[in-house]
């Protein structure tokens, strides 16, 4: 299954051998072109020397001069929109699949993942695999043709031991781009680590900005700055420099090339060997040979860094699904019993189970409430319920099979989760409402909103429901995003609803009207509701007290407080706390 | 387009301006480099017209040509090199400035703007905009000016050659304009687009990857990957469209324009019906030609790095327009330390009103807690005395004095806080009091004994010298606060603000942290918010804060007494409270 960045490129070509071949096909008709123009121009000399050329012939020449002139034009647009498109192309594949390799992913793989790396991979690894298709194919194959056809010419028309002498300076040339291409990378290199270490300091400040202001500590995040800053001035500067030496390499090469054509060229003038015209192309030849030899260094760093994004990108890209969807049980049924029996599971890494021998029914059109402190395995056991994980421990029913038995779409549907970070997109409203279902209604979408008690908020928002959110939206207060979230679970209409805690940013007054119109919207169905407020699940048909991933108390609302453990002494806490909330 | 081109030059000269002498010496050398580089092909000139063609064997005269010949072309290449490294310095340096400049620019500017601002775009404009601005720089210093210094001289050797011949070159240049204007015309709305799609793909990819989880319950996965192919297409479609801007208009085109020169030249030749000895001309025309072409394709190649370059630029520019907090003219410095706040009101962004007539005086060396709930809008009082907003309504005065008068270094040292998460540097406990102040060691040991900080430190390895690791890993929670407390206090303020300083110290903790406060009642003006009602216990007037106003004043006793007030209600919160923490 794995597959080298070779590999890749060599499948990519013979997919889009068309594009490659024509290009092949063209770069080869302006290399010969491009080599035929000094020749031509030599001929088009010796002629005017000796006297030769009429007015017509010259006009003709020249004519055909200017014709090569227009065909290398046309070749070179074509060949740059086949190539440089086709390798455009397999960075759009590349990127569109790997967007959906991600989309198979639980959250296992993400917290393998930093997301910053992830982005990297969109975005930057891309670049440089689609850089080794595109720009490092051309110039290891225009760089041998204009080798080959500049020698050639060198040596068959003009003169061997011409082409020998002027040559000696070419292959230091070489070794020099080599080198300098090596030091280019590994400094430049650096410097993208010290614009990386500047970015975070830029960032950690910016996001701290409130404290840094109130100790004064401005003037030290500058002085820190200026540092990162100056570091990075240095590394760029190497960087820079390197770059610079390719230009005194040209320089003197060509330089010595020249004089050495010249020398040795005007010996052979003056016992006839070749013509003053010869030497005037052969001296055109010489600045033809710079690109090959730039291009071998180049070749070799564009691959080197395909390689290495590719490496980085390949193991995602051929990464297994994080859940396994291989259940074929279907339909689901939605009346049946939600059984879970000896329940526990361990995060990857955990020292400690964070939940264990967990156990209850939720028959159709009942309510289960879970409570407990901070950390007792509340939200993990909903998660387990989604497939998030796969528990180590016992199982999870639903009807006769176990939940895995079904295709994740199928249980996906029949689960509306409102998690406890209420996650919008950047999207209108009415967009993210209908994210489960899409094509709702309108009025459905307002009959959700109403049931969570948003629409009025929605209706004073300029745009309405068409009022885009997210990162370039509006601002909304949490309880807003929260009410929202609830709105786009209660439209996809679910047989089991799970609330993860997820009115906590809402006053008790609107949670007690929220959860009036659930009972009464979703008679008969069931639902599981996460609390830290008791007065949310106070209600529910039964309630399971969690500690420390176990079940320490069960029972009904009433049942739990004459039992005065610890439901009963926060449900007199949170009493208490909301009489000063009130009036 | 104009006035942002305008302002993005002016804004990089007066970065570059300490440069001055430097450019002007690189400005020198290059000159002499160009002029040695084009004396090379004037040389060939006389060698093949004064020796080779005629037969004049002067074998000493002919070595010394090529020798001189050889020279002058390394010479220019060290020279030119040499030149480069020192203009990539000179970049570099303005580039530091201009990104010092700008960060500090950031960290003055007022609050406020932070709320408003998206602060990934901030620290774009701080990293990636002076980035391109660096681009700017290395791009018009290196091509622009070396190439157009070489155009000039090869210009210059041409005419002197036979300027009847360099008059043909000249439509060379309103040709390049025509080329560049219809680039310009073609790319910029393409190069713009691709960016946008860009940052779309990446935005998309962000979202997508936090709320995966989200969208796979959603079952909206295979929806949003279809959006994403989408705008991947878009961004792949615009890419086209830029890549056939480069294709027809850059390279290809400019060398066209070569080869139709090329023609020209010859042409004129040929309608002279030369005599031999003009030869050399030609051989040297044919070399100079190159070297004009060349820097113009050179020079016309930056264009699009430098549209960013521009574009950014000018982003930055508006940035650095933004009024800077608070004004740079305050010069007032605050006395004793009495604090009066008279119809104080606030709101956020045309919010609902946060705070709401808000009158207190608190004389030098008073102690006030502040008690509420949350979004009682103890928090957003205490960010207006720290200056972070300015009141809609009403006034701060510290000793008769408005705040906005007062000098920020001054504000900054007078004005103590201890936050409710402190923010620790991963450096030694030392370092971490003394926070870049330069205090003596005497004055920070003597703030950890107030703050009772000094047993924690005696217990740590290495004492005062230990490192406490990122984030502060190696405290506590309490320890923590200790820590920020200390801090402050070594600052010697004259107005010290807590913020909430003991929701996590343990009993024994909290009452050294009262002992400290209770010496330094009546020299220090003391405001705290306090979670602990036990914290404020012993301030001269507490302050109960309901919905942004003060509804209740008074001493903890006198609170206590008001039947049914808030602050009694909250007092037997905090009773009940404790058997929960303890549970």
């Amino acid at each position: 299954m794995h597959t080298s960045l070779f590999g890749l490129v060599a499948r990519f070509i013979r997919q889009k051998w068309r594009n490659y071949a024509s290009s092949a096909l063209m770069l080869a008709g302006v290399a010969a072109l491009t080599v035929w123009i000094p020749r031509h121009v030599g001929a088009v000399v010796d002629a005017l020397a000796s006297h030769r050329l009429t007015h017509a012939a010259l006009g003709i020449a020249l004519a055909e001069l200017v014709a090569a002139g227009f065909a290398i034009y046309f070749l070179r647009v074509g060949w740059r929109q086949r190539l440089y498109g086709a390798a455009y192309q397999l960075g759009m594949d590349l990127r569109t699949r790997l967007y959906l390799r991600l989309t198979l992913q639980g959250p296992t793989f993400y917290l393998g993942q930093s997301s910053g790396d992830l982005m990297a991979l969109a975005t930057n690894d891309i670049d440089a695999v689609e850089m080794a298709a595109g720009e490092a194919v051309l110039a290891g194959f225009d760089g041998i043709l204009t080798l080959l056809m500049v020698l050639a010419m060198m040596t068959l028309g003009v003169d061997w031991r011409l082409t020998l002498c002027a040559l000696l300076p070419f292959p230091l040339m070489a070794l020099a781009f080599n080198r300098i291409s090596r030091q280019v990378f590994r400094t430049s290199h650096r410097a993208l680590n010290c614009f990386g270490a500047l970015n975070a300091q830029v960032q950690e400040s910016l996001t701290g900005i409130r404290t840094l202001r109130a100790l004064g500590q401005c003037e030290r995040a500058a002085t820190t700055f200026a540092a990162l800053a100056e570091d990075a001035a240095d590394a760029s500067f190497k960087a820079q420099r390197w770059e610079a030496a390719y230009e005194p390499v040209v320089g003197v090469a060509l330089t010595s090339a020249a004089v050495l054509a010249l020398g040795a060229g005007s010996w052979l003038v003056w016992h006839g060997y070749i013509s003053i015209g010869q030497l005037t192309s052969f001296s055109m030849y010489l600045g033809q040979l710079i690109w090959p030899m730039f291009a071998a260094g180049w070749v070799l760093t564009l691959f080197e860094r395909g390689r290495a994004a590719w490496s980085r990108l390949e193991p995602v890209l051929s990464a297994p699904d994080g859940v396994d969807d291989s259940g074929l049980e279907t339909p689901l049924p939605l009346d049946g019993d939600i059984r879970v029996d000896g329940l526990g599971f361990r995060y990857p890494g955990a020292a400690q189970a964070t939940l264990s021998e967990i156990g209850f029914t939720l028959a159709a059109g009942r309510t289960l409430g879970v409570v407990g402190a901070t950390g007792s395995g509340k939200s993990t056991l909903l998660r387990l319920l989604l497939r998030h994980y796969h528990p180590d421990a016992g199982h999870a029913c639903w009807g006769m099979h176990p939940i895995q038995a079904y295709p994740l779409s199928e249980l996906r549907a029949a689960i509306a989760w409102v998690p406890q970070e209420s996650f919008l997109f950047s999207a209108s409203i009415a967009e993210n409402i209908a994210l489960a279902r899409r094509g709702a209604r309108r009025d459905e979408i307002e009959q959700a909103a109403r049931l969570a008690a948003v629409h009025q908020d929605i209706e004073r928002f300029p745009q309405g429901y068409a009022t885009p959110v997210g990162e370039r939206g509006v601002t909304l207060s949490g309880g807003q995003r929260q009410r929202i979230a609830l709105a786009r679970a209660l439209l996809a209409d679910s047989a089991l609803l799970m609330l993860d805690d997820a009115l906590s940013a809402v006053d008790t007054e609107t949670e007690a009207s929220i959860l009036a119109h659930l009972r009464e919207a979703r008679r008969g169905r069931r639902a599981i509701i996460v609390s830290h407020r008791l007065s949310a699940v106070a209600d529910a048909d039964w309630i399971l007290v969690l500690k420390d991933g176990r079940i320490a108390a069960q029972g009904s609302h009433d049942d739990l407080l004459l039992a005065d453990g610890w439901y009963a002494r926060q449900w007199r806490y949170q009493q208490l706390e909301a009489s000063l909330d009130a009036n | 387009m104009q006035t942002d081109t305008r302002s993005a030059l002016r804004l990089l000269g007066h970065a570059a301006a300490p440069e001055r002498r430097g450019l002007i010496a690189s400005l020198a050398w290059l000159i002499l480099a160009a002029l040695l580089e084009v004396v090379g092909p004037v040389l060939s000139k006389r060698y093949i017209d004064s020796y080779l063609l005629p037969r004049h064997s002067d074998f000493a005269a002919m070595a010394l040509l090529l020798g001189v010949a050889l020279c002058s072309g390394y010479a220019a290449s060290g020279l030119r090199y040499l030149q480069l490294v020192r203009l990539a310095a000179i970049a570099m340096r303005s580039v530091r400035r201009l990104r010092e400049q700008v960060y500090r620019h950031v960290l003055g500017l007022p609050l406020a703007y932070f709320d408003r601002a998206i602060t990934g775009q901030l620290i774009s404009r701080v990293t990636n905009d002076t980035e391109a601005a660096k681009t700017l720089y290395v791009q018009v210093l290196f091509v622009l000016l070396d190439s157009s210094i070489v155009l000039t001289g090869a210009l210059g050797a041409m005419a002197w050659l036979d300027w009847s011949l360099m008059l043909i070159v000249l439509p060379l240049f309103p040709a390049v304009l025509a080329i560049v204007y219809g680039y310009q015309r073609l790319s910029a709305p393409a190069v713009s687009r691709t960016r946008e799609l860009r940052s779309d793909i990446n935005a998309r990819m962000a979202e997508s990857i936090a709320g995966m989880s989200v969208l796979q319950a959603s079952n909206a996965e295979t929806r949003f990957a279809e959006q994403f192919a989408a705008t991947n297409r878009d961004h792949y479609r615009s890419r086209r469209v830029e890549l056939a801007a480069n294709a027809w208009l850059l390279r290809p085109a400019l060398d066209l324009l070569n080869v139709l020169l090329l023609a020209g030249v010859l042409y004129r030749f040929g309608l002279r019906h030369l005599s031999g000895l003009e030869i050399g001309v030609l051989y040297a025309f044919v070399s100079y030609i190159a070297r004009v072409v060349e820097p113009l394709i050179q020079i016309t190649m930056q264009f699009g790095q430098l549209q960013q370059a521009i574009i950014a630029s000018a982003r930055l520019n508006t940035l650095l327009q933004e009024p800077s907090a608070p004004a740079p003219s305050a010069a007032a410095t605050i006395g004793a330390g009495r604090i009066s706040l008279s119809g104080l009101g606030f709101a956020y962004h045309a919010g609902p009103a946060v705070l709401n007539g808000i009158d207190l005086e608190i004389p030098a060396g008073g102690f006030v807690g502040i008690v509420g709930h949350t979004g009682s809008g103890k928090s957003t009082l205490l960010s207006l005395l720290l200056r972070f907003y300015s009141p809609q309504s009403g006034h701060i005065e510290f000793d008769g004095v408005d705040i906005n008068a007062i000098a920020e270094t001054a504000f900054r040292r007078d004005v103590g806080l201890v936050a409710q998460e402190p923010f620790l540097l991963s450096a030694s406990v030392l370092e971490n009091i003394d926070m870049g102040r330069g205090l003596a060691r005497e004055t920070i040991e003597r703030a950890a004994r107030a703050a009772g900080l000094d047993e924690v430190v005696a217990a740590l390895p290495e004492g005062y010298a230990t490192e406490l690791g990122a984030d502060g890993a190696r405290l506590s929670g309490g320890q923590r606060q200790l820590l920020a407390f200390a801090r402050a206090l070594a600052g010697e303020p004259r107005i010290l603000l807590l913020d909430e300083a003991t929701s996590h110290i343990d009993t024994e903790t909290e009452q050294k942290v009262q002992l400290a406060l209770a010496a330094l009642h009546g020299k220090v003006t003391l405001v705290a918010i306090a979670h602990r009602l036990a914290t404020i216990r012993s301030a001269d007037t507490i302050i109960v804060l309901k919905r942004g106003r003060i509804v209740e004043r008074g001493t903890h006793e006198q609170l206590l007494a008001l039947e049914g007030g808030v602050y009694q209600r909250l007092y037997q919160l905090q009773q009940l409270e404790e058997p929960l923490a303890s549970r």
